[in-house]
Formats: C-alpha cells, structure tokens, sequence
C-alpha cells in the first residue's frame, strides 16, 4: 500500500485560467498595438509587441511554472512565482477555511494553525477559482489524510449547483 | 429396523443451533445464518424425490434441507463446509452418511461426502472447509432460497441415526479479500452529492438510495454496496449515523451528537446576524434542501478577468477625457487622432484591469500574493503608459508613469488586504448576498476602492498639472520635484485614512 503521507505532491494552478487570462491579455495588446496602424504602417506595433511580450513572458511562467501548493513529508508549503513560502506543519493545521475576497467575487481558502504558544495563525493556501476543482478536492483529501483531525468547511467539501 | 432421520437442535429443544464459532479473521468472511432453512424428509425407497405425507413412516431415509444465505452480488466462493452433529440410534456401527448440495433446487447434485457415523454420543462430523467448493464453481445468485439445498442420506437398513443439527457455512470473499474479484460499479449522486443510484459495469441498477430532507433513508433497495450515502459521506450501519469529518450527524434526529467546534474555539467565526448558525448542533443551518455553496465562483475565473478588463477600459478612456479636460488637447486632434489616442487609452486601462484581475485569480493568497496582485498592477500600468505613448509617439514622464504604478500598485493590493465580514459567502442570485453583513462589507469595500481610485485619478492629475505648468506637454520634468509629489501624496493618504477611520467608528 502506498503510504501517502510520504509522496511529495504539487498542486499546480488551472492552466485553462492562467492560459486564457494571458490570451485575453496578448489579444488586448494586439488590439492596442492596432491603433498605431492609422498612422500607416510602421514597425512600432511589432516593436511594442516584442517587448510587451517579453514582460509578460515572466508572469505567465511563473504563474503556470513557479505557483502551486506543495505538501512534502507532513508539511505543506506555498509558492508563488518561485518565491517558496515558509513550511507549515499540517499536525499544526486545526481547520480549512474559505472567505471572500474582492467583494466575494473570489474565495480564499486558508489553513488555520496553532502557533506554539497556543494562538492560532491563518496560512493562505490558493484562491479559490484559481485551482481545479478536483485538485481542490484531491489537496483537501491529502490535507485530512495527513491529519485527520483537520475540521474542513463543509462548503468546500460539498459543492451544490 | 427403524430408520429415521432426525433434525433437532444441540439442546433438544428444537430450532435451530446458534453460531458455535465458525467465523475466521482477515479477508474472507463467513456467512453466519442458518436463515430460513426448512427441512423436508422423503422417502426414497421408491427412488421418489416426493416428500412424504405429514406422517411419515420408517422407511424415510433421506433429509432435504434448503437453506437462503445473502451472498454478495461479485462474491468468490470460497469453501463450503457442512457440520453434522450425529450419533448412532441402536447397535449398528460405522454407519454411512452421505452429503451432497444442489444449486438449482435439487435438480444436480455435487459429489457426495461421506461421514461415518460410530458411536452412541453426540459427536461433530465435518465435511469440506473453507477451501472445499465440492468439486464446482459456485457463484453468489445460487445461495438463495429455493436453489441451494443440501441432501442428506442413509443407508436405509441400518439402525437408527439421530442428526442432532446440521450447520453449514459459505465461506467468501469480496473485494480487497485475498482471491477478490473487481466489479465495476457507478455511482449516481443527487443534487447534494449524496448516493442515489447504483449501477453495474452493463448499466443495470443494483441499488436506489434516497433520503428525507435531514438523511434518513426513504427508499433502500438492491445490493448494500456504497459505504458513503446522504450527501456522499460514510454511513455507519452499525450506529445508524453518518461521519461528517468533524461530527457524526443523526439524521434521525436532524442533528449532530456533538457541538460544532467553532463554538468552543473561535467565537468570531459565530455569525451573530445569522441567528440559525448559532445552533452549535444543527445541521445545514436548518436548510437541508437547498444548501447553497458560496464558493466564491459568483462568475467564471476568465469571466471576471473580462469583468476587469472592460472595467479598466471605462478608466482608461475617463482618464485620457480628464486628461484632455486639463490640456484641452482634444480640440487640437484630428477626428483620427482622436480615434487612436481614446482606442490606446482604453486598451490600456483594459490590460491593467484584466491583468491585475489574472493576477488575483492566480496570485496564491497572503503578503506575497498581495504583493504579486499588487506588482503586476504596477508593472502593467507603468508598461502600458510607456507602450501606450509609444505607439502614440509621445514621450513619456518617467515620474507621471512611477508615481500612476505605484497608486496603480497600492490600489489592487491594498483592496485585497481590506478586513472581512465573518459569516458565509455573498452569493449572487441568492438573499444571501443581500445580508447586512455583505452589504456593509460590499459598502466598505466599494468606498475605499472608489476613495483610492479618487485620491489617484487626483493625484496623477495634479503632478500632470504641475508637469505642463512648467511648459511640458505629457512628460518632460516639471517645476514640483519627485519628493514634494510623494510628500503630497503622503499628505493626502493620511487623509484618506482618516476619513476611513472616522467612517468606521461611526459603524
């Protein structure tokens, strides 16, 4: 049997969100570059475009590359654009919370833990519409297989229509 | 010679024998029920099956029991083992007995075993084991009653035989067993992911689940396969309670056994303007019907990123009116002009709106992820306003774009860091969205966006002013330098706050 707890785990964000959010971004661009045409034709729009491209090119990397939830050896970690975040200790972790965020047109989901001195901490895990329902799913089900004892908001374990 | 057969229990006093300990451990499990076994004596000296009338004679040698066992549909039979407790009834020794069981109610027959009854005591003959099939391969349909019967013979003239009882144990596995087999089953959830439905590998229902409104069961028909049943949890039969993770829940009683934890560990996750969440033992805020699921997914990730696109569009385009409101600029262009310059302005507003929403939706929550949201606001307000007068081939006040993506900056990060109103999720369509709680949340968040975004709009506005005071046009140093711009916009944060503040209390 393969003892879960063991296995080092990425939760990577939906990629179908993070392509379309950079296509809707490149077609914006396009259509602004488009407006110097009317001047006649010129290499600035492909000039704006090469180089707006090569800023971009990094966020677009390290949101689909570098950002993702990683659970290794009882211990879950956050990074975000490659940027690793401190480990948090899930034999820690009391509960699974979501809250809104932005008027609530978007759900954070957090862990809450207790600090050593017996308060409690909260540690941001994802954004709610950023992840696949179904790693959703899987990274809860690893979370409570680690520690069983972690109290899950049921609204994030029973989606209704 | 009398020669009779007979079936009563161990203790003489009728019935049938409990369970004297055939059970094993591990994987295989034993059927344990003598269930509706019934017992027809014949007579065979005519070779007739027939049984015999209500009295019968001597000359009955033979027994029929038929017995009905709940087998498990995709069950591997194991072994089949039959005990005998018997003695002899007169002087005759090493009286033979033969078993045989039938899967198709008496119509054939497996090989017959043979026990050699010796003795006037009460003495256990076993025949086969938990590995003994008889010389077949059963399956679990031919357990049930009026198909799986046991014959037992005797050699009618001998002396008497007494069968004190006859038990007779089916020992199977099913899946995660040993010598399992996989069958495949599909599972039909309802509208609150509890099971409804089973269905095997060809599409047959093999069991209907259905509930009342708090989970106990209205309809439970079919084969017991699913261990998780209303809303798609573990079902305990044994306790008649479902394993809610943190609680088990009664649905008898609508009601968990215990307290929700919140009310003994944070009591500012309590909903005071929520009067049915302060029930520390209720189940789905008494709504078990509909329970909606503020997920936060009021509209689509890429939906929202489209939201704040043409949201940034309205700001760009106002921003580049106020602008030309200032210089009077708008006048002095061509119809063309006009055309590229507000289409430049838009498109910009609409990728610092989309992008800064991507980046919500895909910045992973906390400081860094404010940061991120925050960053790639910045990054993107300064690129498009260098790109933007670019493509428009004007130059561009690397102070005016600065300080845009620093307010740019500070207003999608800091609106993410606003506090929040404990209690569910707002969600759109629904009465829940319209709490008090959400819209004082919404108020306050809608007022300290709107005041940023003021405070910003101004201040650009005001260092442009300053910039074409000096005889600058859109760019170019001007006579306020870049400390006492950031000590004016310092100033007018303080403000800000204040008024935030003063706003707050008042709450």
């Amino acid at each position: 049997m393969t003892n879960i707890q063991n296995i080092k785990t990425r939760f990577y964000l939906d990629r179908t969100v993070a392509h379309g959010t950079f296509i809707i971004l490149g077609v914006l661009l396009v259509l602004m570059a488009s407006f110097s045409l009317l001047d006649g034709l010129s290499l600035r729009p492909v000039i704006f475009l090469l180089v707006s491209g090569a800023i971009l090119a990094p966020f677009w990397f390290g949101f689909t590359q570098g950002t993702y939830v990683e659970i290794s050896d009882k211990k879950l970690r956050v990074s975000r654009m490659f940027f690793r975040g401190k480990y948090t200790s899930l034999s820690n972790a009391i509960s699974i919370h979501q809250r809104p965020i932005y008027g609530g047109l978007f759900a954070e989901v957090y862990l809450k833990v207790r600090k050593p001195d017996g308060t409690f901490r909260e540690q941001g895990l994802i954004n709610k519409p950023g992840l696949k329902e179904g790693d959703m799913k899987k990274l809860l089900e690893m979370i409570r297989s680690i520690n069983p004892n972690i109290e899950v908001d049921q609204d994030l374990l029973h989606k209704t229509p | 010679m009398v020669a009779t057969v007979e079936h009563t229990s161990d203790s003489g006093g009728g019935g049938i024998p409990g369970d004297t300990g055939f059970k094993t451990t591990g994987t295989v499990e034993v059927n344990t029920g003598w269930g509706n076994m019934t017992t027809t004596r014949i007579n065979t000296s005519n070779n007739s099956d027939a049984a015999c009338s209500a009295t019968c004679d001597n000359t009955d040698d033979a027994q029929l029991s038929d017995y009905s066992f709940g087998i498990p549909s995709g069950a591997t039979i194991n072994g089949i083992e039959v005990v005998a407790e018997m003695a002899e009834g007169g002087s005759a020794d090493n009286i033979p007995v033969g078993f045989s069981l039938s899967w198709n109610d008496g119509l054939s027959w497996t090989s017959v075993k043979t026990a050699t009854v010796d003795g006037t005591t009460d003495t256990d003959y076993t025949l086969g084991d938990s590995s003994d099939t008889w010389g077949r391969s059963w399956i679990d349909t031919e357990f049930a009653d009026g198909t799986f019967r046991m014959r037992l013979d005797k050699n009618p003239t001998v002396d008497n035989l007494f069968v004190d009882y006859l038990r007779l144990k089916v020992f199977y596995t099913t899946d995660g067993g040993e010598s399992s087999t996989t069958t495949v089953a599909y599972i039909h959830p309802d509208h609150l992911g509890g099971t409804n439905a089973i269905t095997d590998d060809a599409g047959d229902v093999v069991q209907t689940l259905d509930y009342y409104p708090y989970g106990t069961k209205r309809i439970e028909s079919g084969q017991d396969l699913s261990q998780r049943e209303y809303i798609g949890q573990y079902y305990d039969e044994d306790t008649a309670l479902s394993y809610l993770n943190a609680r088990y829940y009664d649905g008898a009683r609508g009601q968990f056994t215990s307290q929700d934890p919140v009310f003994w560990e944070d009591p500012l996750r309590q909903n005071l303007q929520n009067p049915q969440s302060l029930n520390s033992y209720s189940y789905a805020e008494n709504n078990p019907i509909v329970k909606s699921d503020p997920t936060g997914r009021c509209v689509g990730p890429l939906v929202a990123v489209c939201i704040g696109g043409g949201v940034g569009a309205i700001g760009g385009i106002a921003n580049q009116a106020f602008n030309d409101y200032l210089t009077g600029e708008f006048g002095e262009r061509s119809l063309r002009e006009d055309f590229k310059t507000y289409g430049v302005a838009a498109t910009q507003g609409a990728i610092v709106g989309a992008g800064t929403a991507g980046a919500i939706l895909l910045a992973p929550v906390g400081i860094a992820g404010t940061a991120i949201v925050g960053g790639t606001a910045g990054t993107l307000t300064v690129g498009t306003t260098y790109g933007g007068n670019y493509l428009l081939n004007k130059p561009t006040d690397p102070t005016n774009a600065i300080v845009g993506g620093t307010v740019s900056a500070l207003t999608a990060g800091t609106l993410r860091t606003l506090p929040q109103v404990v209690g569910r999720n707002p969600n759109f369509g629904t009465q829940a969205f319209y709490t008090g709680a959400h819209t004082q949340r919404q108020a306050t968040e809608e007022f300290f966006s709107n005041s940023v975004n003021t405070f910003a709009q101004t201040a650009n506005r005001f260092i442009s002013t300053q910039n074409y005071s000096a005889g600058t046009s859109n760019g170019g140093g001007g006579s306020s330098s870049l400390v006492q711009q950031l000590q004016s916009l310092v100033s007018s944060l303080k403000g800000l706050v204040s008024s935030l503040s003063s706003s707050n209390n008042k709450k």
